[in-house]
């Protein structure tokens, strides 16, 4: 079927975020009038909300989370945007990223040519039993979640056919969470505004102020490794292994190519984009990649004419530590079987070869699912404009690119953006 | 409805312990769970048969904090429950509850290990496990 391209261009000209976190007391309404303000004040030559000509919401579950389906319109509503077409797009864990693409090609089929694109979740208000089977509905109920299985429970199996595969131990994925606890620190979004070993300090502090015994973790490691501080969530995921439950919203101003230079002189442009599904975790040809990650990859590069050595910095979907190794593996950065390892060497940091979620991911920045992939465009679009703050990366970065999975990969998305 | 092979048959064939799958008539790929239509050939021509309950573990994990369903059987932070993918001898794989390792040391469980398919009565179901 050959290489498809954009009928036209199109570039993000404002990308914002509310903070990602717990916020009791708040709906998913308030949470995105946050980010829609925070959009609001980064598009540089300004933007007329009437100008605005369709919505695109990623959002996963609301109906489950807070009981309020139709979540589309009723928040375009909430921000004065009625009567534009407004319409939710739900693929688990990437719903904003698929809002994104259908955003991105209704502009570029000369439809519209200033579309507001968002993701929202509010998850906090369940507990937390009802978030977890909340989350399983994105899996198939009778095949997968009737047999026994979680979403921990999937990316923990993957991650023991990694180790068996390739001797990687629990260890290399805690050095994974380690790392964007460290990125997420300097990310004044971020739901952990911690290092783990300022995690783990306060924890020390808490147990000698309630007359505990003083822990005896010498290294962040310790920490991680011990089953009352870090305990087993689904062997070898443990709870820092895990992205957390997490309320936030995002949204991104697309416009035509043509019109680009009229909000900003430093527009982004969306020069790829990759989009794949699949069936349930067990019917896959590999347990150890994802194969609508490899797929949407080949697609977006493929578009974008560019390679994997190209992308100078990535967000990708680490809702646990083995997914980001996979994630970095299926992406074409390293060979299958050496992303563990080039995590552990600091390959994937931010002063590494190949900085990887420089915003800390959606371990550390949290992951409100219907928001994450617009949060890490919000990510990508700051970095490549050079406005990171003190997580920016240096050596000017020009392309960058955002991976996010719906499900075990039942949906993924690629895009590649670049500045010029 | 013209469907005969249903999410729901497959279910009441497990409650009569067999294990149904279907074969492809023109490529010859086994499904399990069974498919009404081949995701290979696209083949809408397909044989129902019924597998050995014989494969090999490929992946698999021990839930701490299990679905709500699993805690409804006695599953928990105390009493976890195994998990994982099985590759039945005819090819196809599934997922589904393992039981016969010694679960306080999950590290030393196998990928590889044969099992073998074990029927679990619960409520009103029949589930669909392995044991080693």
């Amino acid at each position: 079927m050959g290489n498809k391209k954009l009928g036209r261009g199109v570039a993000v000209v404002g990308a914002g975020m509310s903070k990602f976190g717990s916020f009791p007391g708040f709906t998913s309404r308030d949470i995105f009038v946050d980010a829609y303000k925070d959009l609001l004040t980064t598009v540089d030559k300004g933007i007329d909300p009437k100008d605005i000509e369709a919505f695109y919401l990623g959002n996963y579950s609301s109906d489950l989370f807070e009981g309020q389906a139709h979540l589309a319109p009723i928040i375009a509503n909430w921000i004065g945007l009625s009567p534009i077409p407004a319409v939710r797009l739900e693929g688990a864990c990437a719903s904003s990223s698929v809002a994104f693409r259908e955003g991105m090609i209704a502009i570029a089929s000369g439809l519209y040519d200033i579309v507001l694109v968002g993701g929202i979740e509010k998850m906090t208000d369940l507990p937390i039993s009802a978030v977890t089977d909340t989350l399983a509905t994105a899996a198939d109920i009778p095949y997968e979640v009737n047999a026994g299985f979680t979403f921990p429970g999937f990316y923990a199996s993957m991650a023991t056919a990694y180790m068996h595969a390739y001797g990687a131990t629990p260890e290399t994925f805690m050095k994974v969470g380690i790392k964007n606890h460290k990125h997420g620190s300097l990310n004044p979004k971020a739901q952990f505004g911690q290092k783990i070993s300022e995690i783990m300090e306060i924890k020390r502090a808490s147990a000698i102020n309630k007359g505990k015994p003083a822990p005896t973790w010498e290294t962040e490691l310790d920490f991680l490794s011990d089953n009352k501080s870090n305990p087993l969530i689904a062997w070898p995921m443990r709870l820092y292994d895990c992205s957390p439950v997490s309320d936030g919203g995002a949204a991104l101003l697309l416009v035509s190519e043509e019109l680009a230079y009229q909000f900003t002189d430093h527009p982004i442009f969306v020069i790829g984009s990759g989009a794949a599904s699949d069936g349930p975790l067990h019917a896959r040809s590999s347990l150890t990649s994802i194969p609508s990650a490899k797929l949407a990859a080949d697609k977006a590069y493929e578009m974008a004419g560019v390679s994997a050595s190209d992308v100078k910095l990535a967000e990708v979907h680490d809702c646990f530590t083995i997914a980001e190794i996979i994630a970095t593996e299926d992406l074409g950065f390293f060979e299958e079987g050496k992303g563990g390892k080039a995590a552990e060497e600091g390959q994937t940091s931010r002063t590494g070869s190949k900085p990887i979620n420089t915003s800390g991911g959606l371990k550390s920045k949290g992951h409100p699912v219907g928001a994450s992939g617009a949060g890490q465009v919000v990510e990508v679009w700051k970095q490549l404009r050079g406005q990171a703050g003190d997580r920016q990366l240096s050596g000017n970065p020009d392309l960058g690119l955002t991976h996010n999975v719906g499900g075990t990969g039942q949906t993924c998305i690629v895009n590649i953006f670049e500045r010029r | 409805m013209s469907v005969d092979l249903t999410i729901n048959s497959y279910f009441n064939e497990i409650k009569k312990k067999k294990i149904s799958g279907t074969q492809c008539k023109e490529c010859g790929r086994i499904h399990l769970p069974p498919r009404v239509i081949c995701d290979h050939c696209k083949s809408q021509n397909l044989d129902i048969i019924e597998l050995a309950g014989e494969g090999t573990l490929q992946a698999y994990s021990v839930v701490y904090v299990p679905n709500s369903k699993m805690v409804a059987a006695g599953f928990g932070r105390e009493n976890p429950n195994c998990v994982g993918i099985v590759k039945m001898s005819e090819g196809p794989m599934v997922s589904a509850e393992i039981y016969g390792f010694d679960l306080s040391e999950p590290e030393k469980i196998k990928i590889g290990t044969s099992v073998k398919a074990k029927f679990i009565e619960r409520g009103e179901s029949v589930i669909l496990a392995f044991e080693v």
